[in-house]
């Protein structure tokens, strides 16, 4: 579980984030979505404590994480983002392999895991000797997304991941996406901005405005059944 | 052809002092030259660069024989002319160094943060490597000015292939100072190939960029 206690985030005098808390249950996929500027990806990157909330905490597994050491943290929480990131001098099983090797796993281990998990994530043998730039975008992010489970975390983040791929991959990825998702017991906090993808894949869906507000909260049917004002209206369409 | 024929163990010799008189400066000065450019904090960089420009326009000459009355050796020999030439490389190479290290794409920066890798390993598995082509650039550049301003040390004592031009000239003998000119372009030449051999082999995915969907 991840709890967002009243946290907030300024720059300087401008306040990103405002106040804001959450229950993200265990298991579960989240989805906060919101327009720019609704500090979704500041509320993101609280979680791997990227981002260093001004004021209030967050926890993870009822543990403050703010006294925890961040590249230990880092190392358990996977994260996905719409750029992707991969090394573009290493080949794609070298990408999936370098943070297990990193921390202390066997060559061997490492690999064999990331075969696994690039398996999971639909890539093919034929490309783990390739590099970056020979895939294609949408590869690319199935990639990402195995580098991000190649340390068997039990926390994902994903921010916008399948915004720069085409629409019928992007369907793909979503429903990969929930099949491992439910395969691994992921917990998952996903940021979109695309309404579609947010009523698909949540399980709680947050909408939210300016500054972090919650405008509301809840499963994808109840914001189809009940929309709480003309903003919720207006921005899912419904 | 015909001095250098009789003349080729004492070639030889001249021009394996040479060689060594120009890789040491190198490589130490290119490894301080990335380390410099790793740590020298953005606000200094540009009085760094500028004390370093200011540097490297010192007539080497005159630095070899000024060093002695600065760090205390002595006037002759090689330890001046190995200091002179690491300060050049260094000098050459740190503005490029710095370039090569901020060739890490933003996403990738970010994301090899975001999964855990340390200060330390985020510089070793990511910047360093990426950094390689430019590095060698640098190098090439650095190394063939090292390898003619190394003749001058010849002045001061150091009998490397500057000795060929120095005694041709008095004793008026051009084949010598031919012979001279030839080595140290082979020496160039060689070095030049070299550092371009080991940037190849140390980035197989540069060759590889066949498509990007």
């Amino acid at each position: 579980m991840i709890e967002f206690r009243s946290v907030s985030k300024a720059y300087g005098r401008n306040s990103a984030v405002r106040d804001f808390s959450l229950v993200v249950p265990t298991r579960k996929i989240t989805v906060l979505m919101g327009l720019s500027g609704s500090g979704k990806t500041t509320l993101l990157q609280m979680v791997n404590k990227m981002v260093e909330p001004t004021s209030g905490m967050v926890l993870v597994d009822d543990q403050d994480i703010s006294s925890l050491d961040s590249v230990k943290l880092r190392r358990s929480i996977g994260y996905v983002m719409q750029e992707v990131g991969l090394l573009p001098h290493k080949s794609i099983l070298e990408n999936v392999e370098l943070i297990a090797t990193i921390s202390g796993q066997s060559k061997q281990t490492a690999s064999q895991n990331a075969t696994e998990m690039l398996n999971l994530v639909g890539i093919d043998k034929g490309f783990f000797d390739r590099y970056p730039s020979q895939l294609s975008g949408g590869q690319q992010q199935r990639v990402g997304v195995a580098r991000a489970l190649a340390i068997k975390p039990n926390i994902l983040l994903m921010d916008e991941p399948f915004g720069a791929v085409d629409p019928i991959v992007r369907e793909e990825l979503q429903d990969e996406l929930m099949r491992i998702q439910q395969s691994l017991g992921l917990t998952i906090i996903f940021v979109t901005h695309d309404r579609h993808e947010a009523l698909r894949l949540a399980d709680q869906l947050v909408l939210l405005s300016e500054g972090g507000h919650i405008e509301q909260k809840g499963a994808p049917e109840e914001f189809r059944q009940r929309p709480q004002n003309d903003f919720v209206k207006k921005l899912l369409g419904v | 052809m015909e001095w250098f024929l009789k003349n080729t163990d004492f070639v030889l010799g001249l021009t394996l002092t040479h060689l060594w008189v120009s890789l040491v400066p190198l490589f130490i000065g290119s490894v301080l030259a990335i380390v410099l450019a790793k740590f020298v904090p953005k606000k200094l960089i540009s009085p760094t660069n500028g004390l370093l420009g200011a540097i490297y326009a010192i007539p080497s000459l005159a630095l070899f024989v000024a060093l002695p009355a600065i760090i205390g050796t002595s006037y002759l020999g090689p330890t001046n002319v190995l200091v002179a030439l690491t300060i050049y490389v260094l000098a050459s190479m740190f503005f490029s160094s710095r370039d090569s290290l901020a060739q890490v794409p933003d996403s990738a920066n970010f994301i090899s943060k975001a999964q855990g890798l340390s200060h330390g390993q985020h510089f070793i598995h990511v910047e360093l490597p990426l950094a390689i082509p430019g590095l060698i650039a640098g190098a090439r550049v650095a190394a063939a000015s090292t390898v003619s301003m190394a003749s001058i040390g010849a002045v001061v004592g150091v009998r490397n292939l500057g000795y060929l031009f120095l005694d041709g000239f008095q004793r008026k003998i051009p084949d010598e100072i031919i012979t001279g000119l030839v080595m140290i372009f082979i020496i160039a030449l060689a070095l030049d190939f070299l550092l371009w051999l080991i940037g190849r082999l140390l980035t197989p995915w540069t060759k590889k960029r066949v498509l990007n969907v």
